[in-house]
């Protein structure tokens, strides 16, 4: 069985690749979306373990791209990454079915930790 | 229908959201550049055919004004790529063998025009980061021209210490003492440090990843306690092998003045190593 796979969707590179460093040492494959549309397509064809999402992105905005997970029943477990770090966006976030919320700037470990977390959480089917 | 989806200047969309929540993110100030909005998700108009949101979003910019910081932003990161790999003299225009004290006085003279602080209330985000870059590129020069420094007087005497450490409810509280020749607690982890906002304290307290923290340092020879607080983000179990026991730290929330002075402090220290 391969590694599980955590799909990285933000548009600006300098945060990818700080969010791909950060999960170096965590057991899983990264891939990347640049944009909404990429999550959509992403998601349809393989839906992965985790998903880091930014909430404001080109073309269709992370809340459409978390709701789309609900809708669909999708195991995949989101982690929304967002400068948009107020009460009511977490608040809004968590009831569409994310699993964490993290604010920019991160500190690698709490993405890592995060991650983790939801890394478990996926494998063991739980929420 | 309640929903709005918000674009800024690239196109990039947020939404949909409540129109409390666009309050709630307007108030604290992160929409600042929104360009369009839309109730349905796939036709956008101009913010300005939406009065609710513009009300929302406080005052805008002039254009003429927009258009002077966005050709502020071009210069400063023009300059910024110009004096890269300048030497330190060349930046602060002052000759190679001056006294630390003429560095300082022309860093000090040049850097505050950019201290993010300082800016006015209308100054976008984009300027804002611009002018921290500047900041900090700045810096790292006159750090490099501290470096260079042969010490003198006496060494220092006595090391950072953590002076108190009490559990509160579900918190705990931590008292620092920071001596000006020792940063250990900002720099000596190789990953929890001030680059990222955080600091490494040394203590035998174990606690939970998440916990709260309520932070007084206490920096030598400055007038007054600095107050800030964070959560834990690692425990001593994971430690490097080459440090105490001791929590990983992330500090939340803190004020632009509060870091602006810990890196100086920082900076300083460095310069005595």
């Amino acid at each position: 069985m391969g590694q599980p796979v955590v799909l990285i969707v933000e548009d600006n590179q300098l945060s990818r690749t700080m969010l791909r460093d950060a999960l170096r040492d965590v057991p899983c494959a990264v891939s990347e979306a640049h944009d909404g549309d990429e999550a959509f397509a992403a998601l349809t064809s393989s839906p992965p373990a985790v998903m880091l999402l930014d909430l404001v992105l080109p073309k269709r905005s992370g809340s459409e791209v978390l709701k789309f997970v609900k809708e669909k029943k999708l195991p995949t477990r989101v982690l929304i990454i967002t400068a948009m770090d107020t009460r009511g966006m977490a608040d809004q976030a968590l009831d569409d079915g994310a699993h964490g919320f993290i604010g920019k700037p991160f500190h690698p470990l709490e993405v890592r930790s995060a991650v983790e977390g939801a890394l478990a959480a996926h494998a063991a089917g739980g929420t | 229908m309640s929903d709005y989806w918000l674009a800024d200047a690239d196109a990039r969309v947020l939404g949909p959201i409540s129109f409390e929540v666009l309050k709630d993110l307007a108030a604290s100030g992160k929409l600042a550049e929104v360009r369009a909005v839309s109730r349905d998700g796939r036709s956008f108009s101009p913010v300005a055919n939406f009065p609710e949101v513009l009300g929302a979003l406080g005052p805008r910019l002039p254009e003429a004004v927009r258009a002077e910081q966005q050709a502020a932003i071009q210069r400063l990161r023009q300059w910024l790529g110009e004096i890269k790999n300048q030497p330190a003299q060349d930046v602060f225009r002052v000759p190679e063998s001056s006294t630390p004290d003429t560095y300082r006085a022309a860093f000090f003279a040049l850097v505050k025009r950019f201290y993010p602080d300082r800016l006015s209330p209308e100054a976008t985000v984009e300027l804002r980061r611009a002018c921290e870059d500047v900041f900090l590129a700045l810096t790292q020069k006159i750090l490099e021209v501290e470096r260079r420094r042969v010490p003198q007087g006496p060494p220092p005497i006595g090391k950072s210490e953590v002076s108190q450490i009490s559990w509160r409810g579900g918190s705990v509280d931590v008292r620092l003492k920071v001596k000006a020749h020792d940063v250990r607690f900002f720099t000596w982890h190789p990953e929890i440090n001030f680059r990222f906002d955080a600091l490494y304290v040394e203590t035998s307290e174990f606690a939970v990843p998440g916990t709260p923290v309520n932070l007084s340092i206490d920096f030598e020879g400055a007038p007054e306690t600095m107050t800030a607080w964070g959560r834990v983000i690692r425990s001593d179990n994971e430690k490097p092998a080459n440090l105490p026991k001791g929590l990983g730290i992330k500090l939340l929330d803190l004020p632009e003045s509060d870091r602006s002075f810990i890196r100086t402090w920082i900076a300083r220290a460095s310069s005595r190593t």
